[in-house]
């Protein structure tokens, strides 16, 4: 289990992360999501013992992770950016990791150079950014991790790589009962493996929920009316945002769908259907409720 | 009583090993061509030299051989106990670069965060980059060493003209000032957060002292004032400074040296456990001493500034008495703005992206 208690860091004297809680159950896969400059990596590289916090802990498995080495040896962590040695191959990187950890499990190790189809042999100074990616997730992976932090492991990987690297957390999960963090902007691809999910904001934590609750919480209704869409359902308090296009008002919904369609119904609609929303409207929604603009970005 | 295992690491010792070998490696070679080759080589010179007086008797009339073969074991034994120019760059420039590429360079590349996420403690990663440092260092001295000892044992011509003894009182001594270089070194490691700023620094503040002195002295004279007291320290306390190492062994207070650079040692330890990663790539490690060093580079400029745009207005316009003294104003202001400056810029240029 990953905690996080009360956490505060600040860099170049500004303030990233103000009073971060966190937890993390064993066993799943936990997706952090916020916009850019949120505090996702810095808040990763407290996970991961690279940054000390000002205030506050991590607690992994119960144990401070400050200069611990017994829990480090069962974390496996893949960075936004690869720091490897250039001048190493990668069989002299991969040496190194053995002669480190000591649950390395050459088997594994086997079974995913295969996977990634990576040559030992090749510098890693001659290795793309998705090639070295590639060898941070087989390292990771190859420790047998308990805990598995992942800071956008999934950009610069080809369509194909990409469904292989989260099919692989996936069946980690399920085999091993890893507990993974994992953040990312390509949200579609955490609603296929999350069942959590934690927004960042600003250094604080706007919310966490699974995720079957966050898309039961936001909804969205496409609705029809025959005149003008009515005035009394503007101002129904669960209601987030309408947006029109032509006769059709899609209205999302937060918290009381039942409420919403019931005032909807009143004023007899020529059409009503619920639609579920993806976990990146839900994230725009969110963050739009908190003031980010997204007037200039083209979606 | 419990004993605490020094922390070896095999996994850190092979990386850090990988990372610099080269160097030793390359130091050994310069050191083998500029000194041993030389060296091993006396015996075959000598015999040359007869072989040449056997032949051509009429070049060599009054030729005095024992003479020659006298000066040529005073030569070497020169060579044993003096630094030569080659060699006491090896001295000085090899712990520095060493203490470079296994700091400064994995703060430059960011390699020390994946150390940190590594199950290693930061006692562990000091002392096997210090022991590697070491390593890097001793060892094309120990090899060249051993060559010479070796050739010596090959050969029993050369026995005449100099020991097995001889070699390794030079061993020992350049094994002495290779400690105290790197633990200078390893002290401006932990200060610094680039191998730039750190191979800058540590070259700075070693030739300082003296460096320092000898432009308060001439800023001095500049000013009509001769303090003899300056010249006095440099005679007095010259042998303690970093360069006085390079001086003949027995001239250098060895005590003193070995205990300040224990005391260098454990400092670059304490503050290497404070290095904040966030700061890695920096010009310096901690935000406080960036005044001092903005402050530090200025005031040096200005002096040096000072002292050169004296120096070049009294070499392009002709004054009847010394020249005027609001160039050397001129000069000290020009210095203070643009030590400051360029000590700002390489704090802002290198400052951590948030």
């Amino acid at each position: 289990m990953i905690e996080v208690k009360n956490l505060d860091k600040s860099l170049g004297g500004t303030k990233i992360l103000d009073d971060i809680n966190l937890r993390i159950k064993s066993g799943s896969i936990y997706g952090l999501i916020g916009p850019n400059g949120a505090g996702k990596t810095t808040l990763i590289k407290n996970l991961v013992d690279i940054y000390k916090p000002e205030k506050g802990e991590v607690l992994i498995s119960g144990e401070n992770i400050k200069d611990n080495t017994n829990i480090k040896s069962r974390i496996g962590y893949v960075s936004d950016y690869q720091y490897f040695y250039p001048s190493f191959k990668i069989g002299e990187i991969v040496e190194f990791y053995k002669d480190t950890y000591p649950f390395w499990n050459d088997k594994r190790y086997i079974q995913l150079m295969k996977l990634f189809k990576l040559d030992g042999n090749k510098k890693i100074k001659y290795l793309s950014k998705g090639m070295k990616t590639q060898l941070a997730i087989l390292l990771s992976l190859s420790i047998m991790p308990n805990i598995l932090i992942l800071d956008e492991p999934t950009s610069g990987l080809d369509p194909v790589v990409k469904q292989k690297v989260l099919n692989l957390i996936v069946d980690e999960v399920s085999a091993n009962e890893t507990t993974v963090l994992i953040s990312s902007h390509n949200l579609g691809q955490l609603e296929q493996i999350c069942d959590h999910i934690g927004i960042i904001h600003e250094g604080k934590m706007l919310l966490e929920d699974s995720v079957e609750n966050l898309k039961s919480n936001v909804r969205k209704i496409q609705v029809a009316f025959k005149g003008e869409f009515p005035e009394e359902i503007k101002s129904n308090e669960h209601i987030l945002k309408i947006e029109t296009i032509g006769k059709i008002h899609q209205i999302v919904v937060k918290d009381n769908l039942d409420a919403v369609i019931d005032a909807i119904k009143k004023c007899n609609p020529i059409l009503l259907e619920t639609i579920d929303m993806s976990l990146e409207e839900i994230f725009i929604y969110k963050m739009g409720v908190e003031g980010y603009d997204f007037t200039d970005i083209a979606l | 009583m419990t004993l605490q295992t020094l922390p070896f690491n095999k996994a850190l010792l092979k990386k850090d090993w990988k990372m610099t070998k080269w160097l030793c490696f390359a130091v050994a070679g310069i050191l083998f061509f500029t000194m041993t080759l030389g060296v091993i080589n006396t015996y075959n010179n000598y015999q040359r030299t007869i072989q040449e007086m056997e032949k051509h008797p009429e070049w060599y009339a009054g030729f005095d051989i024992d003479g020659y073969k006298a000066e040529l074991k005073n030569l070497l034994q020169d060579k044993f106990k003096q630094l030569s120019g080659m060699e006491a760059m090896l001295v000085v420039f090899t712990p520095m670069a060493a203490a470079a590429l296994l700091f400064g360079e994995e703060k430059r590349k960011k390699t020390f965060e994946i150390l940190a996420t590594m199950p290693f403690s930061r006692t562990e990663i000091f002392f096997n980059k210090a022991v590697i440092a070491f390593a890097n260092v001793i060892l094309p001295f120990l090899i060249n060493a051993a060559i010479m000892v070796a050739a010596l044992w090959l050969s029993k011509g050369l026995r005449d003209f100099y020991s097995a003894g001889m070699v390794m009182s030079w061993f020992g001594a350049d094994a002495f000032r290779l400690f105290i270089v790197l633990s200078f070194s390893l002290l401006f490691a932990s200060l610094t957060g680039t191998s730039i700023s750190q191979l800058v620094l540590t070259i700075i503040f070693f030739i300082f002292p003296i460096g320092f002195t000898g432009l308060l002295y001439m800023n001095m004279a500049m000013w009509g004032y001769r303090i003899a007291v300056i010249d006095e320290f440099l005679n007095i306390f010259g042998s303690y400074t970093m360069p006085g190492i390079l001086s003949n062994i027995k001239e250098v207070p060895i005590t003193f040296h070995l205990i300040s650079a224990i005391i260098m040692l454990a400092a670059a330890k304490l503050l290497f456990d404070r290095n904040k990663l966030e700061r890695s790539g920096e010009t310096l490690e901690f935000e406080t001493i960036e005044t001092f060093f903005k402050f530090g580079v200025a005031v040096c400029t200005s002096m040096l500034i000072g002292v050169i745009v004296t120096g070049c207005a009294g070499s392009f316009i002709y004054f009847t008495n010394n020249v005027p003294r609001i160039f050397t104003i001129i000069g000290y202001i020009i210095g203070i703005f643009l030590g400051w400056f360029v000590a700002s810029y390489s704090i802002k240029t290198n400052r951590a992206k948030v």
